[in-house]
């Protein structure tokens, strides 16, 4: 009974795998082979290079758009270089359309500045994107005043001590469970969640051993 | 019950070790950009492999225009106008106010939504006239006239139109003071001078990468 209590607690500590599946040149070899197939399409497709700490918005190969990113953390078991989809954009408090409502509209006077529209400032600053095959990117925007550093520290202490034991569960579950934490400036957040679309690419190129 | 506690304190304590230690970010790995060490190429394999990758990096870049091509940012509002890696112009943009409209009669809806990804140029029009669409008599709450001569409209495109495709443009606007501001039913507005400029240089076939 205490022999297997040991083990057990022994396999805690066991690296449940190494968190990076492959950083040699092979990674990156299947990693351009991937990024060649997303631009040989008209779409917009984003690449993680967490090597080069930023966050690329692309389409047929070229760069729109480079965020940098100020912080990164990688928890779990590993990523392939393929690309991923997004599934969802999940946030605390995500935004919602306008519906227009045709009997408010005054074709006399033109439109004020007041308008009911969908911005990239309505956009959260902190949101996770969930990527195919458990793959999740959780976007942190640099928080500006001491309250909303204070929520921050709060919601980081939060996800460090319940990580591990979703990990442990997901391990123990079979599933894989890749957790990447980006901090950016706020408003490259709130610009990243707006160009990001549910069903578009995602690829990561990862930091060399 | 004795016997237990020992299993208890061991399996708690292990428990917390691994917590603190994966919390503290040194289990699974925390990278610092400054951290990294450079990539090593030193071995032939490796340089194989480099040449291979090379040419792939080779094959990707090849992708991007060399020539004139429009780079359009709807989260800034903002339009680029470029030769290669040149900037040539940079205009104040609006783009699509992500609103709703729903027509309860035929049971349609409507995500006034710029589109995204890559277009070319199909089009070129000098004082455009609009043709409006169902939505826009919905969105006055009329009703969509039967015959397409009553739809046209001038003006309202501004001097010029550049269509990408199902029934999108870069145009003109009357209300330019709301120029970087997510006004549009997905079209791309542009103010007069810098929408002559793109004009000018945008011929048919232009590419448009809009994000």
């Amino acid at each position: 009974m205490k022999t297997s209590a040991l083990f057990a607690c022994l396999a805690l500590f066991i690296p449940l795998e190494m968190l990076i599946a492959g950083t040699t040149k092979e990674y990156e070899n299947q990693y351009l082979q991937a990024e060649l197939a997303l631009a040989k399409k008209n779409a917009l497709y984003t690449v993680f290079d967490l090597a080069g700490g930023k966050i690329l918005i692309k389409a047929a190969g070229m760069t729109l758009r480079e965020i940098p990113v100020q912080d990164i953390g990688i928890w779990g078991n590993g990523l392939k270089p393929g690309a991923y989809l997004v599934i969802e954009k999940s946030a605390f408090k995500e935004p919602e359309r306008f519906q227009i409502d045709p009997t408010r509209i005054d074709e006399e006077s033109p439109p004020s500045t007041d308008i009911d529209a969908l911005e990239r400032d309505d956009m959260p600053t902190r949101y996770t994107l969930i990527f195919e095959d458990g793959v999740f990117v959780s976007v942190t925007g640099s928080p500006a005043s001491m309250d909303e550093r204070m929520i921050s520290m709060s919601l980081d202490a939060l996800e460090y001590l319940s990580r591990p034991l979703v990990i442990l569960w997901k391990k123990i579950n079979g599933e894989n469970y890749t957790v990447i934490d980006l901090e950016v400036d706020s408003v490259d957040s709130q610009s990243l969640y707006w160009t990001i679309t549910e069903k578009s690419a995602g690829l990561f190129l990862l930091p060399e051993d | 019950m004795v016997s237990r506690r020992p299993i208890f304190w061991i399996l708690s304590a292990s428990a917390a070790l691994l917590i603190i230690l994966e919390g503290l970010g040194i289990y699974y790995g925390k990278f610092a950009r400054t951290q990294r060490p450079e990539p090593s190429t030193t071995t032939q394999s490796r340089n194989i492999d480099e040449k291979t990758n090379q040419a792939l990096r080779q094959k990707l870049n090849n992708f991007a225009p060399t020539g004139l091509h429009i780079v359009i940012d709807t989260a800034q509002n903002r339009l680029y106008l470029k030769k290669g890696a040149t900037l040539i112009r940079e205009a104040v943009i609006s783009s699509g106010s992500g609103s709703k409209l729903e027509d309860p009669e035929q049971n349609r809806e409507w995500v006034f939504d710029t589109p995204r990804g890559v277009f070319s140029v199909k089009s070129k029009q000098k004082n455009p006239l609009w043709v409006k669409p169902d939505w826009a008599y919905i969105e006055e709450g009329k009703r969509p006239p039967k015959n397409k001569q009553d739809r046209f409209e001038s003006g309202v495109l501004g001097d010029y139109a550049l269509g990408f495709g199902d029934g999108y443009f870069i145009h003109g606007t009357l209300y330019s003071r709301l120029l970087g501001r997510n006004v549009s039913h997905g079209c791309v507005r542009v103010g007069d001078k810098d929408l002559q400029a793109v004009y000018a240089a945008a011929a048919i076939g232009t590419k448009i990468y809009i994000f």
